[in-house]
Parts: C-alpha cells; structure tokens; sequence
C-alpha cells in the first residue's frame, strides 16, 4: 500500500525531533536554559512547547485523548521521549484506520478566551501546521545552540533518507 | 480532493511570499542583518531557500524549471530577482500536481541540474517533497529570529492565518 506523503513527513518530523532530544540528553543542565534573542525561549522549554503543540493537534483531530493539552504545562526533560512516543502511536494510527479525510471539519471550542465561539478547522490544516511547527522551532535551538558554539545534529531530510535507505549514492 | 502535499507545499510558497512581502518594506542595510547560528543575512537566507526549491522541483519533476539554473551570489541577489524565482517555484509546484497525487515512492534515479563530476543520488520522491517543505520552514525560522532579534517584527508564518484566509478555519456559531 502507499505510503501518504504526509506520513513521510510527520514521520521525519518526529525522527527529527526524536533526534533532537537524543542529542540534547548529552548537554548539561545550564546548557538546557540557553536561550538566544529573537527565538522562543529555553532549548528545554522549546522541546516541550513543540511536542504540546504535537499533542494538541493531535487532540483536535481526536487521534488522542483529552483534555486539551496546555502549552503552559512544561513537560519536565526527562518525561519529553514518553510524550514523543505517545505522539508517534497516534500519528501513525491517523492512517491505519480508515482513509483520512483532510476535508473533515473538527470543531475546537478550547479558545483561549472562553467568550470566542469555536473554531471549525479543516483537518489537513492540522497535519501541515504540525511540520511547520516542529521544524520553525528545532530551527529555534539550532540557532541558540549555534549562537553559543554548540553543533547541534543534522535534522534534515537527507540525513533521515540516508538513515532509513530512502537514498543511496551511485558512482 | 487537492492532495495534502500539494496544500503543503502551498503552504511553504506563500510562506516564503509573506517573507519577501516583509523584505520589501526593509532597506537594503536591513537585508543584510545577520545573527550568529543561522544560515547567513535575510537576503542570502531568502535566496538559498528559493533556489534550493527550484532545485528539489527539478529532481522530482525530472525536468528543468528555466534555462539557466537559480545559483546567485546569496549576498548580493536582488530582491527582485528573488520574488522573479519564487514565481517558478509556485508555477512548478501546480506543474506537478496537475495531475493529481504524485506517486511518493516512485524512485527517481537522478536529476537534470547534476553536473558530470558529481555523484549521483536515487531516492524516492517523498524525501526531496518532504525536504523542500523542511528547508523552507527551517530558513524562514532564521530569518525570523535575524529580524526579531534585530527589533523588527516578522510576519505570522503559521498556517492558521492562510487557513483563515482560505476559509478552511472558521469561527463557528458559540
């Protein structure tokens, strides 16, 4: 069966950021609050606002179970693989089941102001807004990691081909 | 029903549109700002993302966007120039999908641009359309923080306000 490009995507998404948080296990704690101007804050709090925003797309597709995942809620360093493979369960269960609609409205009543009506949102609107995410915030603690001299791991897509054989150089 | 890839891929053109909306309204001291950890100045960012596209769109459609291939000296390409290529990003982009879903594992065996002396790569068309998508969100990122952290504000890249904007996310009746 094919595989939807999408789920290619979702799937180098979490990759990456599964990669991340491996590479991140090896620096120390003050390492983990370096922040960098012009990005969204710490290399530890970015990490879990990325795998909320995960989560709370995930919920409004209702692919997991709620209630709605607050972005205020940190998820301490050491619980950020537990939530990444929880992610990983649902992302791939979206296309196991049936076909999925990207047309399908969902209804978002979390608000953050509880007067605002909910939002009705287009499925697929969700799925490309998850890449978009991960990668604009990895980008983040590239930036900060690259600002304070730190090499941070390749998280492109060429080297997740390379890791899965998805590539292979010829002569 | 318009393939989720293709949306995707929208998605990112209009991204980079929105970014070279922005640019435009900068002076060209501005254009050059650069910070530590990223790719290089706005300008060279903009210009590597929109070349590199090109060059993605070329492997997967097996056929050239233009003549001459998009290689600019990053740090000196006008503006214009810029927005000039990204009209061939966005032309290519509808190109491939004229035809409906493209076929994500079709293994593609090489690409119009490689030079002789270069090594050849096959790999499936999904890893250079899930690249394009990661590049661009990943340059555009820099570019944003060089501005914010510059003092100037960029603009929503998200795609909840081309969601909005196209009418697929809506408020409801409370």
């Amino acid at each position: 069966m094919r595989v939807p490009i999408i789920l290619h995507a979702l799937r180098h998404d979490l990759w990456a950021t599964e990669t991340l948080i491996a590479f991140c296990r090896t620096l120390t704690p003050d390492q983990l609050e370096l922040t960098a101007p012009g990005t969204y804050g710490s290399v530890a709090g970015t990490l879990s606002h990325i795998l909320r925003g995960d989560e709370r797309y995930l919920v409004r597709l209702g692919v997991m179970p709620g209630p709605m995942p607050s972005n205020d809620d940190v998820i301490p360093f050491d619980q950020l693989g537990a939530h990444l493979e929880a992610v990983r369960a649902a992302v791939e269960g979206i296309f196991r089941a049936e076909q999925f609609d990207p047309d399908k409205v969902v209804v978002d009543a979390a608000r953050r102001r509880p007067t605002d009506p909910p939002l009705e949102i287009e499925s697929w609107t969700m799925l490309v807004q998850f890449v978009h995410h991960g990668s604009d915030h990895r980008a983040h603690i590239g930036t900060i990691l690259g600002s304070h001299g730190v090499a941070g791991p390749n998280l492109d897509v060429w080297a997740y081909g390379n890791a899965t054989g998805a590539i292979r150089a010829k002569r | 029903m318009t393939p989720i890839m293709q949306r995707q891929l929208r998605h990112d053109v209009w991204a980079t549109e929105q970014l070279v909306a922005k640019c435009r309204t900068l002076n060209e001291d501005q254009l050059d700002l650069k910070i530590h950890g990223t790719y290089g100045s706005v300008r060279a960012t903009l210009a590597h993302i929109v070349g590199t596209d090109e060059s993605y769109l070329v492997r997967v459609l097996g056929s050239r966007l233009h003549d001459a291939p998009f290689r600019p000296v990053e740090d000196e390409v006008a503006l214009e120039e810029i927005a000039a290529h990204l009209a061939h990003v966005n032309e290519g982009v509808e190109r491939l999908f004229a035809g409906g879903e493209v076929d994500g594992d079709r293994f593609i065996t090489d690409t119009p641009l490689r030079r002789p002396e270069q090594k050849r790569f096959e790999m499936y068309a999904w890893v250079p359309l899930t690249q394009f998508v990661h590049h661009g969100n990943d340059h555009r990122a820099q570019i944003a923080t060089t501005l914010s952290a510059h003092g100037i504000e960029p603009p929503d890249l998200q795609v909840w306000p081309l969601a909005m904007a196209m009418g697929a996310s809506r408020e409801g009746s409370s």
